[in-house]
């Protein structure tokens, strides 16, 4: 019976699937002609042929000495998409892979791997999986990539008939590697990389936070922004537990019916791996109330502090910022 | 020093860590249902459900759901929090605070209510860098004070500055069917802007709202602050007010509701859910525009939640605040206490050139509400330790404070007996047992929690802050145990014990001895109107505040006692007593000062009844003088039947004390029933309730024929008793409500020598009453009084009205006065004098008056009616 039906299943595989012709490996190491669009370019190989293409597409193939009665081939494709909106690199990861996967939903793409890679000098994102033919019982392996930027994103897409990656995906990715571009870097909700520290420690902040001279004399200042009427800054010292410690326990015995003075959080998640305090509190400031949102992570030797003061009334717009400014907090 | 923000801004001396003080009251605890927040956004809300409960929301930015159980009042389980792994959760309270604790972290969040977003959601906002303060009036005049509302907010509108501040208004008008076609009922949110016209920019939609529920207010005030941005924040509750039995009532709640008001919970919830959605930490200012509300209970549950707040402890007259005064200070650079000092000056002058000489009011400094907690926490427990010997003297000390009420209600169950916590305290001074300290503590923390205080001239003893204080047991209410002292202060037990030991005093109470002379002193059965007559009596007994006595004569037609008129006895010296005594009450300076153990008490059987007439026709009534304060009138019940509409409802009749003509109609409404207001227009009808009872003692009610309502009013007219038989009924009242009772019954004859009293001014002309004239207080038959003082007599070019300079006074207290005279016919001759003291308020002496010559010089002698067994005699100079 098991054996009965395994060679059942043999059978149908072998009367679905058509004969492609067979590609040769392509090569890791690219020689061919560089095709440049406005916003980018990239090099075909020699033998592909460029086809269709127009000032924002690129579309090439290679086609098999033998190619059989079937006539495959091994494509690139290069468009330009949407702009990629994410708060962070983390989400930007993800909604670049999620829009490659949405852009293949038709082809009825089935995933196999994601991943990232970098791709002129940026970060990139790809899937690789299989899609349907453009006839019942074929299939083809698909690998594209996904390059973040403003004001659009770059999709480059390589298929080759399944299950003939293998031998490909080496050139598909060294293809992929002569991408040079002029996009600009993608804009993150979440803002640019703050290097801080002289690279020891970054986070990320929205655009709108303009940042104001370093330091102003007192070395332990990294950093200060500056939204609105709201701060944050970035100081750091060399730090241990007990310092912390401290700093937390202020926090916690400062009376809650104090005047002018309100606790109202203390977090001592880990923050990066390290152990961290993140303090918040409300005051009334020369022009109202503000809400303090601080927090200290000891990194090391360093305790590193980002100190927020932001107006109550703009506060329900800027705390998702804050927050997923210190969840950018990396570092080295 | 460490180089962090929070821990620098910690070292501050204003929130220095340290051992935390006891706290000497509480707020009460929520219940663990519903949701909870805070000014960062964090918020969970809690559900009970069949497994469990269950709690969802957001804390530090993430998604949060707890899930556990509740044991004691707090909840365990576990909580998951954005993408961390699940964990143990826990939340308990730490007073009104929920401490929420999950993983590593913290929160603390408050009690926070549902906002209603017709009333939340006033549109985009709109920023003013010019704008001090924003300012959200809450009005709510769904009640019998709709008119005084309404006349308010025209007054906001004529002192609104063009800049420098939002005021926006809720008004809650009442649905009242007496309006016209084109008048709303509905609840409104109006900003005012200046000008005179009543127009008002509308913000959001109409509707018809709750005033008494907390979510009105909280959706109100939260939606006001987030629609214009300012940099300090106040909000005036208006309304009636009780003490910290609450305020704002809704008579006409949506929803076919009860009347509700907002306690002192709703108010603090209400506030606080408004702050925390408004992104507010706390008010730079809270007034209470509404009586009674300066009150240390309403102090401490709010006082966390505004800088500075005005209230006062007497009741506010319709008038409130004076808006047009007041607002322009919300345009100024200045901070809260600032504002509040300014409003207590604005309606000082205010009150002073409008005669509420009644009035109080004073601005607080809140955050010393909690230390002047404490005091009353020390005093309490001093005055706790000398109970035992000396409850007596803390009773005495609860009743004669200065206080907020008629003397009637003072005695009565359903008292707000709120009494100045300043004055109160004065009376403990020199208590055996109770040391000074506390007391000396205590003053102090009122001094520095007192930022400004006004008081009228007839609040002399008014020190800015009150505390409830029922004097005997019936008086307690319960819900007290709920306030802020009475869950945690000694206050309550302090009440408490008194009370009990109050109740369980057995001590001999009695009224016996009573003898009847005549002028000369000699014993008597019979009495003659104005002949002197008086009966004298000993009250033996504790605590004794107040002796009553009814005034019966028999009706032989109707063949039972009618009751004439319930007075007071009082004490006939007490003018003697008049420029020194520091009393809270006129009726506490008027009556007799009693003693422990026996007291000989004078009453004087005068002769004199009261009659209603409408200027044609005149009656008997039973009339009520047992409120015999300047303000108090004199007052009468009738059954009123306004004739365009054929409806009969009983009114309160009072008339004015110097003037005795009908001043005010107030409904008496049944439980359950919005008084509405009496306005009588002539040819309307009264039919006064005259009191009867048979020999059995039962009493029964019966109505005079009507009197109808004439262009000139109604008003009272004294009169001989008529001959026939008399009794009046004693009834002594101890501070703990105990009674005992007498009753003598006499005979009344006519007075032969009483028609020398109209007599006398047959032939003269009362122009010659212009001159100079000694004064004399009468004593007995041929027995006087030289006061010293002088009264120059000057006419006026109105008839027999004269105006006085009255001198006189011991070297150091001279005095000087300038009352009217005015004779008139009133049934018999009879002078009124009337005095308009500093700000205005009359106060007067009124009786008949008869004129004589002795030695070429006029003599005149005036039975003051209003005073029991006072006679002046003024002899020409």
């Amino acid at each position: 019976m098991k054996l009965l039906t395994t060679g059942s299943l043999l059978l149908l595989v072998a009367c679905a699937t058509p004969e492609f012709a067979q590609f040769s490996p392509l090569p890791a190491t690219i020689v061919g002609h560089r095709e440049a669009r406005p916003l980018w370019s990239l090099v075909v190989p020699d033998g592909w042929q460029v086809r269709n293409s127009d000032d924002d597409v690129l579309y090439a193939f290679e086609a098999p000495p033998k190619n059989g009665r079937h006539l495959v081939y091994r494509t690139l494709h290069v468009a330009t998409a949407a702009a990629v909106a994410a708060d962070d690199d983390a989400g930007l990861g993800e909604a670049a892979q999620r829009l490659l996967i949405e852009r293949r939903t038709n082809d009825e793409l089935v995933v196999q791997e994601r991943g990232a890679a970098r791709l002129a000098g940026r970060d990139a994102w790809f899937v690789r999986g299989t899609m349907r033919g453009p006839a019942a019982g074929w299939t083809f392996d698909v690998l594209d990539y996904c390059v973040p930027g403003t004001p659009v994103s770059l999709v480059i897409s390589f298929t080759a008939p399944a299950p003939q990656l293998a031998a490909s995906r080496a050139g598909f990715a060294a293809i992929a590697a002569t991408l040079e571009t002029s996009l600009g870097a993608p804009r993150l909700r979440g803002g640019d990389a703050q290097r801080l520290d002289g690279g020891r420690l970054t986070l990320r902040l929205p655009a709108a936070w303009q940042r104001l001279d370093d330091g102003a004399g007192n070395g332990a200042e990294l950093a200060r922004f500056r939204r609105g009427g709201a701060e944050c800054n970035v100081s750091t010292r060399l730090g241990d537990a007990p310092l912390l410690a401290q700093f937390a326990e202020a926090a916690a015995k400062a009376p809650n019916e104090a005047r002018d003075f309100r606790l109202l959080s203390i977090d001592r998640s880990p923050r990066g791996g390290h152990r961290a305090v993140r303090v918040r509190s409300a005051w009334r400031g020369a022009a109202g109330t503000v809400i303090a949102d601080d927090t200290a992570v000891l990194a090391g030797a360093h305790l590193d502090v980002v100190s927020c003061r932001v107006p109550a009334a703009e506060f329900a717009e800027l705390a998702p910022e804050i927050d997923r400014a210190l969840t950018s907090l990396r570092w080295q | 020093m460490l180089p962090l923000a929070l821990v620098a801004a910690l070292s501050c001396a204003a929130v220095q860590p340290g051992p935390q003080q006891p706290r000497s009251f509480a707020l009460p605890t929520p219940a663990l249902f519903g949701t909870f927040g805070n000014l960062a956004r964090d918020r969970l809300e809690f559900a009970a459900g069949a497994t469990g409960v269950t709690a969802t929301g957001t804390l530090g930015g993430a998604a949060t759901t707890l899930t556990g159980a509740l044991h004691d009042g707090a909840f365990t389980g576990e909580g998951k929090r954005g993408e961390a792994a699940a964990t143990s959760a826990r939340a308990a309270f730490t007073g009104e605070t929920l401490v929420v604790t999950l993983g590593d972290g913290e929160w603390r969040l408050a009690p926070e209510l549902a906002l209603d977003a017709t009333l939340a959601d006033l549109g985009n906002p709109e920023p003013d860098a010019e704008r001090q303060w924003t300012v959200a009036i809450y009005l709510a005049g769904d009640n019998d004070l709709e008119p005084a509302a309404l006349r308010d907010l025209l007054e906001m509108q004529r002192g609104m500055p063009a800049r420098g501040c939002a005021v926006v208004a809720l008004i809650d008008r009442h649905a009242d069917a007496e309006d016209g076609a084109d008048e709303w009922s509905d609840t409104r949110v109006l900003r005012v802007q200046p000008g005179d016209d009543g127009t008002f920019t509308r913000l959001g939609p109409v509707v018809e709202r709750d005033t008494g529920d907390p979510r009105t207010l909280a959706s109100f005030v939260s939606g006001v602050f987030r629609k214009f941005p300012a940099k300090r924040h106040a909000v005036i509750l208006w309304d009636h007010g009780g003490a910290w039995t609450g305020m704002c009532v809704d008579e006409d709640a949506p929803g076919q509701k009860p009347t509700t008001q907002l306690g002192l919970a709703g108010i603090r919830s209400g506030l606080t859910t408004a702050l925390q959605t408004s992104g507010v930490l706390k008010l730079d200012l809270l007034g209470f525009d509404a009586c009674l509300m300066a009150q240390l209970d309403v102090a401490l549950a709010v006082h966390d939640l505004a800088d500075s707040m005005v209230a006062s402890e007497a009741n506010v007259p319709g008038s409130g605040f004076p808006y047009d005064q007041v607002l322009p200070q919300f345009a100024i650079d200045q901070d809260g206490a600032a504002v509040a000092k300014a409003i207590v000056r604005d309606y000082g002058t205010f009150s002073d050139a409008n005669s509420k000489s009644g009035a109080t009011l004073a601005a607080f400094d809140l955050a010393a509400a909690p230390a002047v907690a404490a005091a009353v926490d020390g005093v309490a427990l001093a005055a706790l330790t000398a109970s035992d010997q000396q409850w007596r003297a803390i009773a005495r000390a609860l009743f004669f404070a200065e206080n907020y009420e008629t003397r009637e209600n003072r005695i009565a169950d359903d008292t707000f007996a709120s009494i100045d916590l300043g004055d109160f305290a004065a009376r403990l001074r020199g208590v055996p047992g109770i040391a000074d300290d506390p007391l000396t503590t205590l003053d102090r923390a009122l001094a520095s929690m007192q930022l400004a205080v006004y008081r009228g001239n007839e609040r002399s003893l008014s020190r800015g802050l009150s505390i409830y204080g029922p004097h005997r047991a019936g008086q307690y209410q319960q819900a007290y145990d709920r306030t802020p002292l009475g869950l945690g202060n000694d206050w309550r037990r302090l009440l408490r014990r008194v009370h009990q030991l109050a109740d369980a005093d057995t001590s001999p109470l009695a009224i016996d001895n009573v003898r009847q002379l005549d002028a000369l002193g000699k014993n008597s059965t019979t009495a003659r109107p104005f002949g002197g007559d008086r009966l004298l009596l000993d009250v033996t007994g504790n605590s004794i505040v107040q002796v009553e006595a009814e005034q019966w004569q028999f009706d032989d037609g109707l063949g039972a006692w009618v009751l004439l008129r319930r007075e007071l006895v009082v004490d006939p010296l007490w003018p003697a007593r008049w420029a020194t005594a520091a009393a809270a009450d006129m009726i506490d300076l008027v009556m007799p000062q009693y003693v422990e153990g026996k007291n000989e008490l004078f009453h004087e059987l005068g002769g004199l009844s009261f009659v209603v007439t409408d200027g044609s026709l005149q009656t008997y009534a039973s009339i009520d003088l047992t409120a015999p304060s300047t303000q108090a009138p004199l007052t009468a019940v009738a059954r009123y039947t306004e004739t365009a509409t054929g409806e009969v409802r009983l009114v309160q009749v009072s008339f004015d004390r110097a003037e005795w003509n009908a001043c005010a109609f107030q409904p008496i409404a049944r439980p359950g029933q919005a008084p509405r207001k009496v306005e009588p227009v002539p040819g309307d009808t009264f039919e006064f309730v005259l009191a009867t009872r048979d020999d059995a003692g039962e009493r029964t009610p019966t109505f005079t024929p009507a009197l109808t309502m004439a262009a000139g009013g109604l008003a009272l007219l004294a009169v001989a008793d008529d001959p026939g038989r008399y009794r009046v009924d004693f009834t002594a009242r101890t501070l703990q409500g105990r009674t005992a009772t007498t009753s003598h019954d006499y005979t009344v004859a006519d007075n032969a020598d009483l028609a020398a009293w109209p007599a006398s001014w047959q032939d003269f002309d009362p122009a010659r009453l212009a001159g100079s004239w000694q004064q004399f207080l009468v004593t007995g038959p041929q027995q006087y009084r030289d006061l010293h003082t002088t009264c120059d007599v000057a006419a006026t070019t109105a008839a027999n009205l004269f105006v006085v300079t009255m001198r006189g006074g011991a070297p150091g207290n001279e005095f000087e006065t300038h009352p009217l005279w005015l004779f008139e016919w009133r049934s018999l001759p009879c002078l009124r004098i009337v005095s308009r003291i500093e700000d205005g308020q009359k106060f007067g002496w009124y009786g008949p008056v008869r004129v004589s010559e002795q030695d070429g010089k006029l003599r005149l002698a005036m039975k003051a009616l209003n005073a029991s067994g006072v006679v002046w005699e003024w002899r020409q100079r």
